[in-house]
């Protein structure tokens, strides 16, 4: 499939929830790369080429807002969603200037999360070509 | 007046032998001296002398001779003079004899120039020894005496060439001079000892005039403080909030100020001067408080205390007693206070139960972040599940856990809403269209329950900055609220008006409220929700706005917690009043901000 070439990202602590996570991307044809904290998904994100980040807010060694300003310094471009069990932090991100694609709160609606990330990395290619 | 008068006299007359003579001069106003005194005096003499001379000359030539106009130059010289010297001199013992000496020497001249002693000129001497009584000093009178005496036998020598001559008239003259001078002299000295006396006399009324005087305006300036002091002490008592009590050492009740009648309700009138056993049931506590320090010497505090009212309502209170203690440490009674503590007891809850939610709200966000984390995986695989399974009877499992977890999701969902502390966006809005849209949008609810709308708006009411979305929410919420109170029907009245401050009617349920009515006066407006339903029994009034609490089957009872927080996350409040079997009024305060 087409998107077989598009990396995801998953900066994900609940181990159950990386796995739920990773099946159902995989199986919709995306490559998973998987971090269960902050550190190794900026270590993940040095040696590979990332598409698409989706991160947890509160992870063991660092909070999303946190991670983000320092995803951003290296990968402006990068898209980012949040996926988090507290409702409404949108506004959060906003305040502290972390730009980022798209806010889910868990229990995540798996169907949406992957329409909006097809949505997002078609509208690049689109815009690259 | 008295004194200028008296002052005035004593300058008239300085030393003056007048003085216990004309008594009369004394309240004119006309000052003369020593001085002046003495030239009129010598003018006088200088007058009988001339006129003496006229009459008296025996030769014929006294007037023609040139001596005699050189002596009565050289006289009025004299007494012109005077009036070159300070009136001070005057004062001096040995001036005025020295005056009255050169008189005698004058004198003696002009009987000179008449060439004859056996004449009535002699009589002049004793004018001399008669005025020089004015100098108020028996030696000096004595003095003019021997010197008149000396020269008059002088006198006699040159015209007749011996001293004493055979006319023994002219020897009796000389005693007669010194019976006139011993006379003047005693007269002088009665009348300095006199004016001595009055004049300490004077002093002495003046003093105690003075001292009267003094004492008097000493003593209406005290009357006048006591006074004051007296207004001060009855305003203060008057004014405090605080009941103050005061018994008397026979146990009679000697104050009751306004505070203690607003407290408990009776009446200063009937509680003065009643024995302290006599005090209405109600007021027990309080009388047993002042009779036990009466006792013992010694005051006691008593916290947490509640009495009832002349109407029968519990008030709690803090009751402190003293020892009433005088200026010199007697004791005259027993003190008591009492303090009204059911707005500080009401805070006291009110912050209690605030802190309470406080901590429910960031205890359940945790919890429900923990819960969240797993619900996330069980709903993802159990749609999975779903999925994939392809018999029947499990993929329906699979579907009731998911459906069953969106349940557990929904909960949770509430329980955060309120905990999460609330972003408004305020933007100027009509509170009566947002009412009456709320009205229109329920209308067929509220036909089906019979309940009639009823509107008293304040058309003055201007635009509110208010969160739209979450006051809408509210609103929509406490009208359902209120249809819900009333399953036979009934009326809701909606109320709109622009308020400084907390109303006083209010019963300030919650501590913001709490806060307005004590500390500002800040302009609001408030919209009140009446319905004439069930009621709220008073037990529930305290937990009403608890989260999770709830009267009803269905509701998470998280409802009005949330309303309440809607409120408060504008800067507003939100209260009730509520009398069982009547209805239950809800107001929303919403700060109408700086103009």
């Amino acid at each position: 499939m087409e998107f077989k070439k598009f990396t995801i990202l998953l900066a994900e602590d609940e181990e159950a929830s990386r796995l739920l996570y990773t099946e159902e991307l995989e199986e919709a044809g995306f490559n998973v790369l998987t971090a269960a904290n902050g550190l190794q998904a900026l270590g993940i994100l040095e040696d590979v080429k990332v598409d698409l980040l989706m991160t947890d807010i509160k992870m063991p060694d660092m909070h999303a807002l946190e991670l983000i300003p320092r995803v951003r310094a290296e990968h402006p471009d990068l898209p980012i969603l949040v996926a988090s069990a507290f409702k409404g932090m949108e506004d959060d991100f906003a305040l502290k200037g972390c730009r980022i694609q798209g806010f889910f709160t868990k229990p995540v609606n798996l169907d949406a999360l992957k329409a909006e990330m097809i949505k997002i990395l078609e509208s690049r290619v689109i815009a690259a070509a | 007046m008295n004194t200028v008068t008296a002052s005035a006299a004593e300058n008239f007359l300085p030393n003056g032998i007048l003085a216990p003579l004309a008594p009369g001069f004394s309240n004119r106003k006309i000052t003369l001296g020593k001085r002046d005194i003495l030239a009129c005096f010598r003018s006088l003499v200088l007058l009988v002398l001339l006129v003496l001379l006229f009459f008296n000359d025996q030769n014929g030539e006294a007037l023609s001779d040139p001596k005699a106009y050189w002596l009565i130059g050289a006289f009025l010289a004299t007494i012109a003079g005077m009036f070159f010297i300070k009136p001070q001199t005057f004062e001096n013992k040995m001036v005025l004899p020295g005056f009255f000496l050169l008189d005698t020497v004058f004198i003696t001249g002009g009987i000179y120039l008449t060439g004859v002693t056996d004449t009535d000129l002699f009589l002049i001497f004793f004018i001399t020894v008669f005025i020089s009584a004015l100098s108020q000093d028996i030696k000096s009178v004595f003095g003019v005496a021997i010197v008149s005496c000396a020269l008059y036998a002088f006198l006699q020598y040159k015209t007749t060439g011996e001293f004493f001559s055979e006319d023994t008239a002219l020897l009796v003259r000389f005693p007669f001079l010194f019976v006139a001078a011993a006379m003047s002299g005693f007269i002088a000295m009665e009348g300095k000892k006199d004016k001595d006396e009055k004049s300490h006399l004077q002093a002495m009324n003046r003093f105690l005039a003075e001292q009267a005087d003094s004492s008097t305006s000493k003593l209406l300036e005290t009357n006048r403080r006591l006074k004051t002091l007296l207004e001060y002490h009855h305003c203060v008592l008057s004014s405090l909030k605080t009941g103050v009590i005061v018994a008397r050492l026979d146990g009679t009740v000697r104050t009751f100020n306004s505070g203690a009648r607003e407290i408990t309700g009776f009446v200063e009138a009937e509680m003065a001067d009643r024995k302290l056993e006599d005090l209405p049931v109600n007021l027990e506590p309080v009388a047993r408080a002042l009779q036990l320090t009466l006792q013992e010497g010694k005051g006691c505090l008593q916290d947490h205390l509640e009495i009832k009212t002349a109407r029968s309502e519990a008030v709690p209170v803090t009751l402190e007693t003293s020892v009433l203690k005088g200026g010199n440490g007697q004791v005259l009674g027993a003190i008591a206070t009492l303090k009204d503590t059911s707005l500080l007891h009401q805070m006291e809850t009110q912050l209690l139960r605030a802190e309470r939610l406080s901590a429910l709200g960031e205890m359940a966000a945790g919890v429900a972040h923990e819960i969240k984390n797993p619900l996330n995986a069980i709903m993802g695989f159990s749609k999975r599940l779903s999925a994939k399974i392809e018999e029947p009877n499990l993929k329906k499992y699979a579907d009731i856990i998911a459906e069953e977890v969106r349940r557990m999701d929904a909960t949770i969902n509430d329980v955060l809403e309120y905990s999460r502390p609330d972003r408004v966006t305020k933007e100027p809005a009509d509170i009566h269209k947002i009412l009456e849209e709320t009205v229109t949008f329920l209308d067929e609810k509220l036909e089906k329950a019979g309940v009639k709308v009823e509107r008293e708006w304040d058309m003055e009411v201007p635009l509110v900055p208010l969160d739209l979305v979450k006051v809408r929410q509210v609103v929509l919420n406490l009208v359902l609220n209120a249809i819900q109170a009333m399953e036979k029907g009934g009326r809701i009245t909606l109320r709109t008006r622009v308020t400084e401050g907390v109303a006083p009617e209010s019963g300030a349920q919650n501590e913001a409220l709490i806060f307005q009515k004590l500390f500002l006066k800040q302009k609001m407006v408030l919209v009140s929700i009446a319905d004439t339903g069930c009621g709220i029994p008073k037990e529930n009034m305290a937990k009403l706005f608890h989260p999770f609490f709830t009267t009803k089957i269905t509701g998470t009872g998280l409802g009005l917690s949330i309303c309440h927080k809607i409120i408060a996350s504008h800067g507003g409040t939100l209260d009730v009043q509520s009398v069982v079997g009547q209805g239950s009024t809800f107001m929303i305060y919403l700060p109408l901000g700086e103009e």
